[in-house]
């Protein structure tokens, strides 16, 4: 086992700088004894030195479950932080009272300051809400599934009228289509050639042609009227020649 | 329609014709064949016209459509992850595991299996400044899960809680705020900072819900629904719901509470061995209420 202090390069063992310092300590000879022998005397013996180990002192004492030393270069461990970590594991041989444990004045205001605004509701007031949410959602859920069932019942009528209106459309379309050509059929049997709908003699043509068809209707009205007029009196002489017969007949 | 000569005669020729494919019937080729533009009359720009950004191979950003609002910037955005560095988290722990944890003395079954019970095992980590909130309880191996537990988790869908209770066990959730996560995730390494005990906050808001609902078996529910809901959910799932005593499988936490005989506000000394309670009345108001 190699004593600590020796280093070994290069094969030959040299001394490194602690084990240096500790051999070339001068160490008191039995001369040197003699020649100082009244002034050790009655003098308490010097501090043994138990640490052996060459820790640091704050690592000698957080090893051996010291409470650490607090001073001008420690200073931070005199924080509230640090004296409720010292007497946390140490205990009460720190001398350090439990009450550093606890929250002082200022911590406490801040603490229940951010209380208040992070849990501002109790838990009633949560329940609460949290219904309310719950049955708004479900009556939104329900006032659309209404509103479609109410829609869902003129369904099929709807489509039935829009079907018609399609239909009627096109029956329009197809009825303007049929009389167009029909007008056209008419010019031309009435011509005898084809004339074309937009030609201007088209038009004339065509009220021409509305014209006699009115006096045709005149004509027709006319007779009609005649005739029920004929009829008429036919049936009043027929009427007077009854009478006059029975009482002929009598 | 042929004639029946000629379809005698149509079929004779297809003796004789070759295979159909594509390369002898009349079908349409989108793609043209692409001719390199060399030589006498391909030459000199080669297809790229007069100056330009493209004769120039300098061509604007992809996506970019001369001016006119771009496809990418025209669609509106989707956030599927808006919002997921806040979402709680709850990592899982399965039927299977917890089962096996039992039986390998991992865990104590005489007594509630909760968030610290869980982590002091050593097989489970949880992380609460990474949104972990606690576990959540899964269904792989629950039809093997036969130990009556009574067990404290943070989140576990109908099915488990049908598992545990038709072993004989209960099953609580509960929400534990970040700071009493942190004490229950470690309770060594936060009884070493020297601060009190904290009181355990209510759930937020999107949480409530849960956590009051006897379904769920919420730590804020009415115990009598929930004993009602334990029998729904028996004849629901078809077990027989065992009896349970009064004893370790029903003891429970106050909702303020993190450690069972600890209240909130004490303070603990683990190299003294003490436990100090704190004297202030006010401060003893805020921590029994």
């Amino acid at each position: 086992m190699v004593p600590v202090g020796i280093v070994r390069a290069g094969g030959v063992p040299r001394l490194c700088g602690r084990a240096l310092r500790l051999a070339s300590r001068p160490v008191s000879t039995a001369a040197d004894q003699d020649d100082q022998p009244a002034v050790t005397a009655g003098l308490p013996a010097p501090p043994v030195n138990t640490n052996v180990s060459g820790l640091r002192d704050w690592h000698y004492r957080k090893y051996h479950g010291k409470q650490p030393v607090v001073d001008e270069e420690t200073a931070h461990m005199r924080s509230l932080r640090a004296q409720r970590r010292i007497w946390a594991l140490y205990g009460t041989k720190t001398g350090i009272s439990p009450a550093v444990g606890w929250p002082v004045k200022k911590e406490w205001e801040d603490k229940m300051e951010y209380e208040s605004l992070a849990y501002p509701d109790t838990l009633q007031e949560m329940v609460q809400k949290h219904e309310a949410e719950k049955r708004a959602k479900e009556e939104a859920i329900k006032e659309r599934m209404d509103a479609v069932d109410a829609k869902m019942e003129n369904l099929e009528k709807w489509k039935r009228e829009i079907l018609e209106k399609k239909r009627k459309k096109e029956r329009e379309l197809q009825a303007a289509k049929e009389k167009h050509d029909r007008l056209i059929e008419e010019v031309k049997e009435y011509l005898g050639f084809k004339v074309d709908s937009k030609d201007p003699r088209f038009k004339e043509i065509l009220e021409k042609k509305e014209l006699e068809e009115k006096k045709r209707a005149k004509e027709a009205k006319k007779k009609e009227k005649q005739a029920k007029a004929l009829a008429k009196l036919r049936q009043m002489t027929n009427e007077m020649m009854e009478k006059e017969m029975p009482a002929e007949k009598e | 329609m042929a004639s029946r000569a000629g379809q005698e005669k149509a079929l004779r020729l297809l003796r004789h014709l070759p295979r159909v494919a594509l390369n002898n019937i009349d079908h349409p080729n989108p793609k043209p064949a692409s001719r390199r533009k060399r030589g006498a009359h391909g030459g000199d720009t080669h297809g790229a016209g007069d100056k330009g950004s493209k004769a120039r191979q300098h061509f604007a950003r992809a996506g970019f459509e001369g001016g006119q609002t771009p496809f990418y910037i025209r669609i509106p955005r989707e956030d599927p992850y808006k919002g997921h560095h806040l979402r709680r988290e709850y990592p899982p722990v399965s039927l299977h595991q917890l089962q096996l944890m039992v039986d390998t003395d991992r865990v104590d079954a005489g007594r509630q299996i909760d968030l610290t019970q869980i982590c002091n095992s050593g097989l489970f980590r949880l992380e609460p400044l990474r949104r972990q909130f606690g576990f959540q309880l899964t269904d792989e191996g629950m039809d093997e899960f036969v130990t009556p537990v009574n067990l404290e988790v943070q989140w576990a869908s109908e099915r488990v809680i049908a598992a545990v209770e038709r072993a004989g066990g209960t099953i609580t959730t509960a929400f534990y705020d970040m700071a009493s996560l942190q004490a229950m995730v470690d309770p060594e390494r936060f009884f070493k900072r020297g601060v009190p005990i904290p009181r355990r906050a209510l759930p937020p808001q999107d949480a409530v819900g849960y956590y009051t609902d006897p379904s769920t078996r919420g730590y804020l529910a009415d115990p009598e629904q929930v004993a009602r809901h334990r029998l729904t959910l028996a004849q629901k799932y078809g077990y027989e719901l065992p009896k349970v005593k009064e004893g370790p499988l029903t003891e429970r936490k106050d909702p303020r509470q993190i450690f069972f005989g600890l209240e909130p506000g004490w303070l603990v000394n683990l190299t003294d061995k003490q436990v100090w309670r704190v004297k202030d009345p006010v401060m003893s108001e805020y921590f029994r209420s």
